[in-house]
């Protein structure tokens, strides 16, 4: 093998001699100290192998031995050069393919993220990048323990974060905090007022001075629980910290105009191709102004092997530009979603079977169909507030 | 007792022979005759003839020359 690439780089012929004394001719060559093998007779003729720089001196050996020679097959590096002269083109990919793969096989083509569940993606890659875990950063600058010690500062959620190399793909294995159940804060004296008007139907009041009896009435505002109690040893203060379970009167109104307006597609779509190399994006489109009613989604199409997704590929951006279309619609469709939108707010504000409707009112009013319930509802009307203070105005 | 000196006498020839395949030959000094059933070679000290059959000279320097193919006989004899 190693001879066949010692003779491939100068270049070797297959020389046929015919007639006269070859065996003369032979004994020439190897007098001349040229290296001649594969030495076979066929019938009259003498086949042999030798460099090509070589075979101009066969020549006048030949001539005295008799001998016509000709040669039968070119091998090696200088007859394939000058075969493929006129395409230097090939010679160009050749040296572009050496240079592209010596300049992207440090390179990272893929980031792969596993372990987080709470913690965003994005927030991960943010901080890997800012360690030199980014698309088309060198693997070896990558600063696995500055990933390690700081990825967990930036990142509270976050336990421990590494980034494993493999060839051209960084894993960041990521493990979160497991949360620790939110402990009561008794430090904070507090009261408990009610939030709304009620008919007290049971308290659980687990500290605090309860100031107001199972079955009583109360108003929105009224102190439920206190913090302050009067103990033999003097004032002392507590956080009040239970719930008070009220019967209480709630209304839900409901308003759905007749006549709405809405953004529909004009059904011209502009796609705008941007192909994607490594972190490099390079757009295929003109920058002409878009109109400002337009809305817009992506379709990524990226090369794969196998499971995984090179970072080469088209991202379209689809824009629809959209028009403003006024519609009406009958009260029987009013009052169809009027009653959709009822029942998001009612699962929204009451617990489940915690809730009786007791009298419902439906009509047209100016250009809008108006839903309003009355309900008769069980619930927690305690809200705590500070020590003394009073029901926040925005409750 | 004198040390035997085999390889002057042998007048720098040497000749190696695996199985029936091939035969190495060091220090010949030309071709006799060649043809795909006899390789003679000429040496210090006379012709060797190589008999066979597709008899081939794989390699063929001053040094030496290497027969291959399926070898019969083996003939020593004197310059013609």
């Amino acid at each position: 093998m190693v001879s066949r690439m010692m003779r491939w780089f100068p270049g070797w012929v297959r020389v046929e001699a015919e007639g006269g004394y070859p065996e003369r001719l032979l004994n020439a060559v190897t007098a001349a100290r040229i290296a001649v093998w594969g030495v076979r007779r066929h019938g009259e003729c003498l086949r042999f192998s030798c460099l090509a720089g070589d075979y101009r001196a066969l020549r006048p050996m030949a001539r005295k031995a008799c001998v016509r020679m000709r040669m039968r097959h070119k091998h090696g590096l200088p007859f394939w050069r000058h075969r493929y002269r006129h395409r230097r083109g090939l010679l160009v990919g050749l040296v572009l393919y050496i240079l592209v793969l010596a300049w992207l096989s440090p390179r990272i083509w893929v980031i792969e993220v596993t372990g987080n569940a709470v913690t965003p993606t994005e927030a991960i890659l943010a901080a890997a990048a800012q360690r030199g875990v980014a698309l088309g950063a060198r693997m070896d600058r990558v600063d696995v323990k500055g990933l390690q010690i700081g990825g967990t500062k930036d990142m509270p959620t976050v336990s421990f974060i590494t980034v494993n190399p493999s060839h051209n793909v960084a894993r960041i294995e990521v493990t979160e905090r497991e949360e620790s159940p939110p402990s009561l804060d008794l430090t904070q004296p507090s009261d408990m007022v009610a939030l709304r008007d009620g008919r007290i139907l049971r308290m659980e009041v687990y500290s605090g001075h309860k100031l107001v009896m199972e079955g009583e009435a109360v108003t929105a505002g009224t102190r439920l629980v206190t913090g302050r109690v009067e103990t033999e040893l003097g004032e002392k203060l507590y956080r009040s910290y239970g719930a008070v379970w009220a019967e209480t009167r709630r209304r839900i109104t409901v308003s759905v105009p007749l006549t709405y307006t809405y953004t529909q597609p004009t059904g011209e779509v502009i796609c705008q191709p941007t192909f994607t190399f490594l972190c490099w994006q390079i757009p295929l489109y003109s920058n002409m102004p878009l109109q400002p009613q337009t809305q817009s989604y992506q379709a990524s199409h990226y090369l794969t092997v196998g499971d995984t997704v090179l970072p080469f590929g088209v991202v379209n951006t689809y824009r629809l530009p959209t028009k403003t279309v006024t519609a009406t619609r009958t009260e029987a469709e009013a009052q169809a979603l009027a009653q959709l939108q009822l029942a998001e707010k009612e699962s929204a504000l009451f617990l489940p079977d915690a809730y009786e409707e007791m009298a419902r009112q439906g009509g047209v009013e100016d250009g809008a169909y108006v839903l309003r319930v009355d309900y008769l509802c069980r619930e927690n009307i305690a809200v705590e507030v500070p020590l003394g203070g009073e029901l926040p105005s925005e409750s | 007792m004198a040390k035997r000196e085999w390889w002057p006498r042998a007048g720098g020839f040497f000749m190696e022979v695996e199985g029936d395949r091939r035969v190495v030959l060091c220090g010949c000094r030309g071709i006799c005759a060649y043809t795909e059933e006899c390789v003679s070679l000429r040496t210090p000290f006379g012709v060797v003839s190589v008999y066979g059959q597709g008899l081939e000279m794989g390699c063929m320097t001053v040094e030496g020359a290497t027969v291959t193919g399926r070898v019969q006989r083996i003939e020593f004899g004197e310059e013609m």
